[in-house]
């Protein structure tokens, strides 16, 4: 066969990083579209293959091949077979063709056959490229899908806190009638409810029962405020109610850890720089309140500064009030732990890094938090020996 | 001290400090994850800890045939962050090459901001090696594939990655986790259960190691594609 086919007979289309190729049964190469010498160019080739749409150079081949007459093409691999449709040609699927098995085996020395490139030295120079490139572009796509989760899980972490507070108000509230002493002694929602929840009456707050929780040392002070206390004797019906109530407590209260866990473990994996600079959970609002990974890394850094202080930001616009200096930021260390004189320097310092780690993480892929984070602690270290 | 080659590459190197295995670095002055590099006769070695990498203590509990040699082309499954990746980058050499799968995409960016953008006998590539024609592009056909990869069906996807890129005659090294197919089972039925399904797959098993004190309830298991 020199390529003169018969019409209607079959090609066989084999895909590589370095072009497309047609060959017939014995593995001879009838038609050869080569890409340009550019991991970028193959790259974006391939991509659209894998998305069913041809390349130019699949629609180049596909115009070569029905010149010569050929009209169906077998592929082993179904993801080529709506591109190759896209380009006009019809497709027969068959696994494990022998002229791909051909190709695969002598990708190095078709390559360098076909001037592809140079020597197989280059051939895997940029076999490497296209395969840095390509990965690069997966892992961003796995992170994005991941920052929705993110911002899924933020938004219900948020949720969940605002619940917590108001159904331990309530907790608080009710038992407090029976017990009013034990709210000023337990400050720790979640431990007041494992109280409620375990030991119930006052009367059961005993040295014991009281060690088995394993309170630490706060065990003196509850102790100390159940003796005496002015609270009403505690009705068995409400009990019982109050020790359910302060059960689901607990248990969201756990909840509520593994979600933070959770929250962490994405947010490392999703926006590895931001998560280094503003630690996970923090990303993770950050991103919530932006609305995303792009928007945040797009946003001056003024606006991530007051970003989650919208209120007094617009009350400061209607009224003429001091414009708010930190938002969500607030809460890392590096705001917080200042003198309140300084804290508004910090959050711009702050905000400027967080910036950069965003945009590190939307754009670049650049490990670049460790460097920013370690700026950051030089510098609060630095402050807080000048100001001894 | 005067390094002793155990293996094409591989070397012992003695000192008063104690013993170590290691491997010729070959980019020297750079090392990945914390090893040590130990300079002899204007060599430089990397030391190749046990406990991390389970090649390292196959080698230490007295493997007898180095499937792994100069310029071989290696597909390695399950390649994580790339620690025992950057000795089989050292031991294959400038003119072999190594392509790192892993479905994870954390420790795939460790991988390439770590070794691949400082080695170019090394690729990365994010996939799921269940399914090896999606990475069917991006790799040749090898002379070996090396897998630890900790899942239930661990054999049946050297099998398949064999199919598509194995060479007749290539070897394989499979790191079993017996904890990660079936906890209730004891180790070693575990081990013989998974051989068996690669002798079934067309392989030649060559030798099978366990791994402990290095790694609890592991084996290493080298086997040979028959041509």
């Amino acid at each position: 066969m020199n390529g003169n086919a018969e019409s209607g007979s079959q090609i066989h289309v084999v895909e590589t990083l370095i072009g497309i190729f047609a060959l017939t049964h014995d593995n001879d190469i009838v038609e050869r579209v080569l890409y340009p010498r550019d991991a970028k160019q193959i790259n974006a080739a391939l991509e659209r293959h894998a998305a069913g749409e041809p390349s130019k150079e699949m629609s180049e081949m596909v115009e070569k091949l029905v010149q010569r007459g050929f009209e169906t093409v077998i592929i082993s691999n179904e993801h080529l077979a709506d591109a190759l449709r896209g380009a006009g040609v019809n497709v027969e699927i068959v696994e494990d063709s022998g002229p791909e098995d051909f190709v695969r085996e002598n990708i190095e020395s078709i390559a360098v056959d076909f001037r592809a490139v140079e020597d197989k030295t280059q051939y895997y120079a940029l076999s490497r490229e296209v395969s840095v490139l390509r990965t690069r572009k997966d892992i961003q796509k796995a992170q994005s899908e991941r920052g929705a989760t993110i911002i899924q899980t933020a938004q219900l972490l948020n949720e969940l806190d605002k619940s917590l507070n108001v159904l331990s108000g309530k907790l608080r509230e009710w038992y407090g009638l029976h017990f009013p002493e034990l709210s000023r002694a337990v400050d720790d929602h979640k431990i007041y409810a494992l109280l409620v929840e375990r030991l119930g009456d006052r009367s059961n707050f005993s040295p014991e029962n009281l060690g088995e929780l394993e309170l630490g040392d706060r065990v003196k002070g509850i102790l100390s405020a159940s003796e005496d206390s002015m609270g009403a004797p505690l009705l068995s019906e409400d009990e019982e109610h109050l020790r359910s109530l302060a059960a689901n407590l607990v248990s969201l209260y756990s909840y509520r850890e593994s979600l933070e866990a959770l929250i962490m473990s994405i947010a490392e994996e999703a926006v590895p720089n931001l998560s280094v600079v503003a630690g996970p959970v923090l990303a993770a609002k950050l991103l919530e309140k932006a609305g995303g990974l792009k928007k945040l890394a797009m946003m001056p850094s003024s606006t991530v500064q007051i970003l989650g202080a919208e209120k007094a930001l617009f009350r400061s616009k209607m009224t003429g009030a001091k414009p708010p200096k930190h938002g969500l930021i607030f809460q890392h260390p590096y705001v917080h732990a200042k003198p309140r004189k300084l804290r508004g320097k910090a959050a711009r310092t702050l905000a400027a890094k967080l910036s950069l780690a965003a945009r590190a993480d939307a754009f670049t892929g650049n490990p670049i938090g460790a460097e920013l984070r370690r700026q950051l602690d030089e510098d609060a270290e630095r402050q807080a020996t000048e100001s001894v | 001290m005067s390094p002793k080659r155990i293996f094409p590459g591989v070397y012992r190197l003695e000192s008063e400090a104690g013993k170590a295995l290691a491997t010729m670095n070959l980019t020297p002055g750079r090392r990945f994850y914390g090893e040590q590099l130990v300079t002899v006769d204007g060599v430089e070695y990397r030391t190749w800890n046990p406990y991390r990498s389970k090649l390292a203590a196959a080698i230490r509990k007295g493997l007898g045939v180095m499937p792994l040699s100069r310029g071989d082309k290696v597909l390695y499954l399950g390649v994580a962050s790339g620690t025992t990746c950057s000795h089989v980058s050292d031991i294959i050499g400038v003119g072999g090459h190594v392509w790192g799968v892993d479905f994870a995409p954390r420790p795939i960016r460790d991988l390439i901001e770590g070794l691949a953008k400082h080695r170019a006998n090394v690729s990365p590539i994010l996939g799921d090696a269940r399914r090896p024609r999606t990475y069917a592009l991006n790799v040749p056909k090898v002379d070996g594939i090396y897998a630890d990869v900790a899942q239930p069906d661990q054999a049946g996807i050297v099998i398949e990655n064999a199919r598509v890129f194995l060479k007749s005659g290539g070897w394989a090294v499979m790191a079993v986790k017996s904890r990660s197919i079936d906890v209730t089972k004891a180790p070693q039925r575990v081990y013989e259960a998974e051989i068996e399904k690669l002798r079934e797959g067309g392989f030649e098993i060559v030798e099978s190691l366990e791994l402990d004190p290095f790694e609890k309830d592991h084996a290493l298991v080298v086997a040979r594609l028959k041509s």
